[in-house]
């Protein structure tokens, strides 16, 4: 259960501390963030890796519901699902003797593996991780090559 | 001298009768929950305006994608599901922030910006060369996937279900 206070911000970490402790890929939560990271990997200042960029698509209020918060006293509570649209992004130098489709096929896999793997550390519900296109998209006006997928899952806030 | 006929069920007939009405109220609720919590297509919308980010070649195009997210409004009504993008908002962020390769043409301060998206448009640059904008019809897009998805008939079914039993 996750409290109010501050309530996507903390979903927002546990998904970053997820994608940090699980993999070598840099999470995101907006394309602010994946330019700034670019900058920093053109600079040098860090490996070339790819990029796990989360954005929000929805959240749905569900029930509200008594629960137990963590010392075991009964609370109230709601059920909030989540909706992300997810994208896996390189750029053209990132192991750049292989097709970009193969090397982003492979980051996919590689996140389907560990959230349906390691989802149960999260403090989320029903995790589901989803492609949503068969083909990755082009190159964008950064250079930046992108596969999209679908993140649902639903937690409970404490009200 | 008096006829009385008795029509077997004749008032279960008329209570289900004058309950038709709101049976098909309920209908109506039910699908339009079905629309914005089911199909949720103001997520639709935003998933397409995201692809713009990553499928697109033309410099400068985030700045208004994003404002194109920010934008996106979903509210219900009376009868349905109203997504649209919020004009005001778009207007003021044209005006606010005019980027190098599309916002320098003073034709297009104030405009509606998802309308030239949607349609395309050519914007006289004046600093740069004009850019051409091809148009990017992501309304007509959420609106093609999610119409198989919209099923009409759970208007009916609380109707329906009625007369069943």
């Amino acid at each position: 259960m996750i409290s109010k206070e501050n309530f996507i911000q903390d979903i927002k970490t546990e998904l970053s501390n997820f994608i940090i402790n699980n993999t070598d890929y840099y999470p995101a939560f907006g394309y602010d963030k994946v330019r700034r990271l670019y900058s920093r990997i053109g600079r040098g200042e860090l490996a070339n890796q790819p990029i796990i960029h989360f954005s929000v698509l929805s959240t749905t209020q569900g029930t509200r519901q008594p629960v137990g918060d963590e010392n075991g006293e009964k609370v109230e509570g709601r059920k909030v699902y989540f909706d992300f649209g997810v994208y896996t992004v390189i750029n053209a130098s990132y192991r750049d003797t292989q097709d970009r489709g193969f090397i982003l096929d492979e980051v996919g896999d590689n996140l389907k593996n560990i959230f349906d793997s390691q989802g149960d550390s999260l403090p989320f519900n029903q995790v589901k991780f989803s492609s949503t296109l068969d083909e990755l998209m082009g190159e964008n006006s950064d250079g930046l090559y992108a596969s999209e997928y679908e993140l649902e899952f639903w937690v409970m806030k404490e009200l | 001298m008096t006829v009385r006929i008795k029509i077997e069920g004749m008032n279960e007939l008329t209570a289900k009768s004058n309950n038709m009405i709101a049976q098909i109220e309920s209908g109506k609720r039910r699908f339009i929950n079905f629309l914005t919590h089911s199909i949720q297509i103001d997520a639709v919308v935003i998933r397409y305006i995201n692809r713009m980010i990553y499928d697109t070649p033309e410099p400068e195009w985030y700045e208004r994608t994003q404002n194109l997210k920010r934008a996106v409004m979903s509210e219900e009504t009376e009868n349905g599901v109203r997504v649209y993008m919020n004009k005001g908002y778009l207007q003021a962020v044209s005006n606010r922030y005019p980027t190098k390769a599309t916002g320098l043409d003073p034709q297009k301060k104030g405009v509606d910006y998802s309308w030239y998206v949607h349609e395309g448009t050519q914007f006289n640059n004046i600093y740069q060369k004009d850019v051409v904008m091809e148009g990017r019809p992501f309304m007509q897009q959420t609106w093609e996937e999610i119409l198989p998805r919209i099923d009409p008939l759970i208007i009916l079914q609380p109707l329906l279900r009625m007369w069943r039993t």
